[in-house]
């Protein structure tokens, strides 16, 4: 007896003690046994005007949701990021088909390296910001379905793009750059190849990937949201049309906006063995096909990199990329290896981390492409040595006079 | 899956609510039926290897209060059951949560060799673990009474509280899934519930995300945040937390109330609370109800028995004596809130966050033993009081959040100083994507010419960002009192003190809420996790 009074006397005053800290375990079973029925029922509020705000809401919303597709779906111009129309612009020099007989094809470094205007012949820079070989392929896909096809392709592709694919969807789909057939020639590719890079992408949008593809196409609201909120439509759309009349003026080239941080370390240092990817190794290779099957010579450029970052990628990995870029020209007839797989110029000629030239860099780079296409040295010691010639006269992209240093 | 991805919202809640009520209509089994099926593509969506542990762990553990309940007659027996039990489902929490930790202590040590690859965490295990052990304590004590398969497998995994809690209380919601009313369609439980979704999807992607864009690279980099940084970091993590698990919370409620089902109440604006204890009575309620029921009473009752069984008082007074108050409250807090911190995460930061709490719990419930009764505080004595509180939880939430107690510490050192004072600037950059529209437009019209003006704009539109969330937090009703005229959950719900924000299904608050899914529904689309899904 005495012994039961205690344990109870104990729990009440445990109880007691609890509610010190937090609410007491009692308060579950309490609310447990009065629990009230459905809402309608318990809060006695439920009126037809349920009905009527359910359909308001209904009405509401459908009619922003349906205005906000039609906005972004009829004008990306005003939505989408000042990479948009750059992307855009090649895209209609592509089906304008006055392509030149020479193309660029490849990365963001190709895009602000490379100045079409700079070069012997009529050239057209269709390089694309963080383009990989699937954009490069399909870029040279697309260009060659011209009726006059190019004679040269320039093809810079950095060894960090070899890696990974990372755009496919933040770029290549949501610019609208692929089709729903070629996006899915890209995920069969990837599976046979058991490359989880796009499965991964999409994975962390919570949507399957062939799923997100047709969502991307379609535009769909929800995927442009950071777009939307980042962007002034007014200025957004003024900006981007500005910049792709700039990029079809100057036939593909375009710098990438400060901050200027020449110094910066690319990411190429952090490698600590290169490998390219099995997706983009594949596509790369079909490129180099492609293009040789078209009859299409293929000089293979590397864009320069700092020499803050030169310094810092191990000899191994520098090997590594030199090899796999020299399998190719050795492996097709027409393919070449212009200059160093990595060249090395000063910190002044870059821009930011991305190793971005400056307008000055691109300008001496171009040059130096253009002495090569002449036939006034393509080797990799001219390429290292020309930043170092000092003060450089010659023309700008315009034609006119340009000092450089 | 998350409640805040395009899957959930445009593919999966509609099915699954069409589904609900349309399998309903052919009675009580074919709706849960159709729930168990839902909530099972639900969990499996991330990660499919993981939908045979959560069946595993179900069956053992309604296997095991079948067995609890058919030894009622023989109470040893049916203790050893319970036992094993515990031990099965506490040894799995253990292994793919705190093996890795565990093991590299070991290793640290020197004495052992001992190394384990990383373990994937399956998703929820804590939620359904504890859920489930509750129930089988339950079934021990005579509680639990509906020992149905299906009313217990969708109790366990019912979505939306399948991953993140609310940690339910069998007691509450299996009589609501044996009762035939709730497979009627409401309309007033589908526009509340639909509207604390909205709520919550709100918070969670223009709240929470935004402001905690920047926490990752300060938490990264603790020892090189000078004072303004360092103190930016911690208050958007603080901020971010907040709005996360608030948004989850009301998303969880406002999606039981979609399928007419009551969710008790998991998050009550916490930092309005005036003192640590009536913290804990607002942060992760659930949780606190768990922990309190589970665990400090059975110590604290343990504590008093054992005093008793020595003739010794266990009265008021005998709780003001140190050894009353040590083994009768001292003792029972410190462990209970040690185990809720680790129970958040493996790592010695938890362990130090649970310290911490623990100590502030004590020094109250002492303040509250050994000191009169005080009168009502006035209103800057709430003010004080509110502050302090903040202040204490805040330094707490630097363990909560850093990735090691060292970094913690030096996060902390920023915050007085240590580093140096300016520098804000440095983590301006995390904000200023999500403030792009005004920040274009006053550009483009030479307003802020960009330069020497974009840092201290950078810096501005911060402040009030966080300002302005404060305000929120501080200022505003949280959702159940916005929805409180219609009891959105289980136990008590004050009404929001502002009349014009206490939600009437009328035309005003149709179009205004009709707008504010349709940012919440497009918003999704550039938002990260929750951040209670890692515990």
């Amino acid at each position: 007896m005495s012994s039961s009074t205690s344990s109870s006397s104990a729990a009440a005053a445990a109880s007691s003690g609890a509610t010190a800290w937090a609410s007491s375990g009692a308060t579950a079973r309490a609310n447990s046994s009065a629990i009230a029925p459905a809402i309608s029922s318990a809060a006695g509020l439920a009126t037809p005007s349920v009905g009527r705000y359910l359909r308001c809401f209904a009405a509401v919303a459908g009619t922003i949701f349906l205005l906000l597709w039609a906005f972004i779906a009829l004008l990306p111009t005003a939505v989408l990021d000042e990479e948009y129309p750059v992307w855009s612009a090649k895209q209609d020099m592509i089906k304008a088909c006055d392509l030149g007989s020479t193309i660029v094809l490849g990365d963001s470094r190709a895009v602000a390296g490379i100045i079409p205007a700079l070069l012997p012949m009529r050239t057209t820079n269709l390089a694309f910001g963080g383009g990989t070989p699937v954009e490069t392929y399909y870029a040279a896909r697309h260009a060659l379905r011209c009726p006059d096809k190019p004679a040269r392709a320039i093809v810079s592709i950095s060894m960090f793009k070899f890696v990974e694919e990372d755009i496919i969807w933040e770029r290549t789909m949501r610019f609208g750059f692929l089709s729903a057939a070629e996006l899915h020639a890209v995920e069969a590719e990837a599976d046979a190849l058991r490359d989880p890079a796009l499965r991964l992408a999409a994975n962390l949008n919570h949507v399957p990937a062939a799923a997100l593809g047709w969502l991307y196409l379609a535009r769909f609201p929800p995927l442009y949201f950071n777009s939307l909120m980042c962007g002034c439509p007014q200025y957004r759309y003024r900006d981007n049309r500005r910049i792709e009349a700039a990029v079809l003026r100057t036939r593909g080239y375009s710098t990438f906006p400060p901050p200027i941080t020449p110094d910066r370390i690319g990411v190429e240092a952090l490698f600590e063995y290169f490998t390219p990817s099995p997706l983009l190794d594949h596509y790369f290779d079909s490129l180099i096909a492609l293009l040789v099957s078209h009859g299409i010579q293929v000089d293979l450029v590397a864009a320069p990199i700092n020499r803050s970052t030169f310094d810092r990628i191990s000899p191994a990995v520098r090997q590594q990329f030199d090899r796999y870029l020299r399998s190719f020209a050795a492996r097709y007839p027409g393919v070449r290896l212009v200059g160093a797989t990595l060249p090395r110029w000063p910190d002044r000629y870059f821009a930011d981390v991305y190793q971005h030239m400056t307008p000055a860099g691109a300008t001496l780079f171009s040059r130096w492409l253009e002495a090569c296409l002449l036939g006034e040295g393509c080797d990799e010691a001219t390429l290292d040595q020309w930043p170092a010639r000092g003060r450089v006269v010659g023309r700008n992209a315009s034609g006119g006079p340009a000092v450089l240093e | 899956m998350l409640f805040n991805s395009i899957v959930f919202v445009y593919g999966f809640l509609p099915l699954a609510l069409a589904g609900y009520y349309i399998s309903a209509r052919f009675g009580r089994r074919p709706a849960i039926l159709w729930l168990i099926f839902a909530s099972f593509i639900f969990y499996g969506w991330w990660n499919p290897a993981f939908v045979p542990l959560l069946a595993i762990s179900i069956l053992f553990n309604y296997a095991a209060s079948r067995a609890i309940g058919a030894t009622a007659e023989r109470p040893a027996l049916q203790g050893w059951i319970l036992k094993a039990a515990v031990a099965a489902n506490l040894g799995a929490l253990v292994y793919y949560k705190y093996a890795v930790w565990l093991v590299g202590l070991v290793d640290a040590t020197g004495l052992i060799d001992a190394r384990l690859h990383d373990i994937v965490l399956p998703l929820g295990i804590s939620f359904f673990t504890f859920t489930q052990l509750g129930y089988l304590l339950d079934c021990r004590h005579g509680i639990a009474k509906d020992r149905d398969l299906l009313d217990y497998v969708v109790f366990v995994t019912f979505f939306p509280h399948l991953i993140a809690g609310p940690i339910l209380h069998n007691g509450e919601m299996m009589p609501q899934f044996a009762d035939p009313a709730t497979y009627r369609f409401s309309a007033t439980s589908f526009a509340v519930g639909l509207g604390m979704f909205v709520f919550g999807m709100l918070k969670k992607c223009l709240l929470a995300d935004p402001i905690g864009a920047i926490v990752p690279a300060g938490y990264a980099h603790p020892e090189a945040l000078p004072l303004l940084a360092a103190w930016q970091t911690v208050l958007s993590y603080s901020l971010q937390l907040y709005f996360d698990f608030s948004g989850y919370s009301d998303m969880a409620i406002g999606l039981a109330l979609m399928f007419n089902l009551r969710f008790p109440l998991n998050f009550n604006s916490p930092y309005k609370a005036q003192s640590v204890v009536d913290y804990w009575q607002r942060w992760h309620m659930t949780l606190t109800r768990y922990f309190t029921q589970y665990v400090y009473n059975p110590l604290a009752i343990a504590a008093m028995r054992r005093r008793t069984a020595r003739r010794l008082p266990i009265n008021r007074k005998a709780q003001m004596t140190l050894r009353g108050f040590t083994t009768m409250a001292a003792v029972p807090i410190f462990v209970t809130i040690l185990l809720a911190g680790i129970w958040h995460g493996s790592g010695a930061q938890f362990l130090v966050f649970g310290l911490l709490h623990a100590c502030y719990l004590t020094v109250n419930r002492a303040c509250r033993i050994f000191r009169p009764t005080p009168p009502a505080p006035t209103r800057l004595g709430m003010l004080w009081r509110i502050a302090l509180t903040y202040l204490s939880v805040l330094v707490a939430s630097v363990f909560f959040r850093a990735p090691s107690v060292a970094a913690a510490v030096a996060m902390l050192g920023g915050m007085i100083g240590l580093h140096g004072l300016t520098g804000a600037a440095t983590l301006a950059a995390g904000l200023a994507p999500h403030a792009g529209g005004v920040v274009a437009a006053l550009q483009a019209n030479l307003l802020l010419p960009p330069g020497a003006w974009q840092p201290i704009a950078d810096a501005a539109v911060q402040v009030l960002w966080i300002g302005g969330l404060y305000v929120i937090v501080w200022a505003m009703p949280n959702t159940q009192q916005i929805f409180a005229d219609y009891a959105p959950a289980l136990g008590e719900v004050t009404r929001s003190p502002l009349a014009w924000l206490r939600w009437q299904p009328d035309r005003r608050w149709g179009i205004a809420m009709g707008c504010a899914s349709m940012l919440a529904a497009i918003a999704i689309g550039g938002t990260g996790e929750f951040l209670y899904f890692q515990f």
